[in-house]
């Protein structure tokens, strides 16, 4: 039976290309990210990345997208209701968004620290915390989140990636501790080396 | 070669060099491959609090 996926991030790069995954088995896709940009060191995901990503998922199955911040808890709650009112619920919510900023820990900025774990920590929290009544309504839930091989050891350069994903890691056991009563599950993925933006 | 003088098509394939010479599986990953462990841990019935490693073998716990 198709199941709901609600993937953060999805208009690009490693988030698109798990909703074209999540496509090909069968399962309904809603495809949650930035409607335009948002400010940071490099390109965000546009909304001309989210028309792209639509039209090329469309051709694999039931697909739509909407607006995301996840640093947002009323932007995350929205994301949420309307994955619902499309598809009827929820059932997997992959916590895809991030963002990522490199430098020497002497020069590296406040801001970009702040910003670093409010997109990859904060944004699993409350994404996490939006979905669980519709994940709890669902008899066959799970939530995958995605860390990376920078949340299992450490690289020069990249503290505050790091120790957002080593987070992530952390999260995602506590979590399915915590929910595997109710039937959750709750898993990590760890990407190596993918060349793509973010 | 500097950054600056390298087109796109030059860095991706440098890009791929570094990677192949580097990770055990030879090759960098791609997001088919992130789909794929994606949908795998969203189907997987009694697998939880796992992190799992998509990297051809460059991170291995």
């Amino acid at each position: 039976m198709p199941r709901t996926i609600l993937i953060t991030g999805g208009a690009r790069g490693i988030g698109r290309g798990i909703a074209r995954a999540f496509l090909a088995n069968g399962d309904q896709v809603m495809i949650a990210d930035l409607p335009d940009g948002g400010k940071w060191n490099y390109e965000l995901a546009s909304t001309s990345d989210r028309q792209e990503a639509l039209a090329e998922a469309e051709s694999l199955g039931e697909v739509a997208a909407t607006d995301l911040d996840v640093t947002d808890k009323a932007s995350c709650e929205a994301a949420v209701q309307a994955t619902v009112s499309r598809f009827g619920g929820l059932d997997v919510l992959v916590n895809n968004a991030g963002v990522l900023q490199s430098g020497p820990i002497e020069d590296f900025s406040e801001r970009d620290w702040e910003r670093v774990f409010a997109v990859n920590v904060k944004g699993v929290f409350l994404m996490t915390q939006a979905a669980l009544p519709a994940l709890k309504a669902s008899s066959d839930a799970a939530i995958v989140n995605t860390a990376s091989i920078a949340g299992k050891r450490g690289f020069r350069n990249l503290a505050a990636y790091c120790g957002s994903k080593f987070a992530v890691v952390g999260i995602t056991q506590a979590l399915a501790a915590e929910l595997a009563p109710t039937g959750i599950r709750v898993n990590a993925l760890c990407p190596g080396m993918v060349g793509t933006a973010m | 070669m500097p950054a600056n003088t390298a087109d796109a098509a030059d860095q991706q394939q440098q890009f791929e060099e570094a990677m192949a010479a580097m990770i055990p599986m030879g090759r960098p990953q791609t997001v088919e491959d992130m789909g794929q462990a994606a949908v795998y841990l969203a189907n997987a019935v009694n697998v939880t609090g796992v992190s799992l490693s998509v990297a051809g073998g460059y991170e291995m716990n």
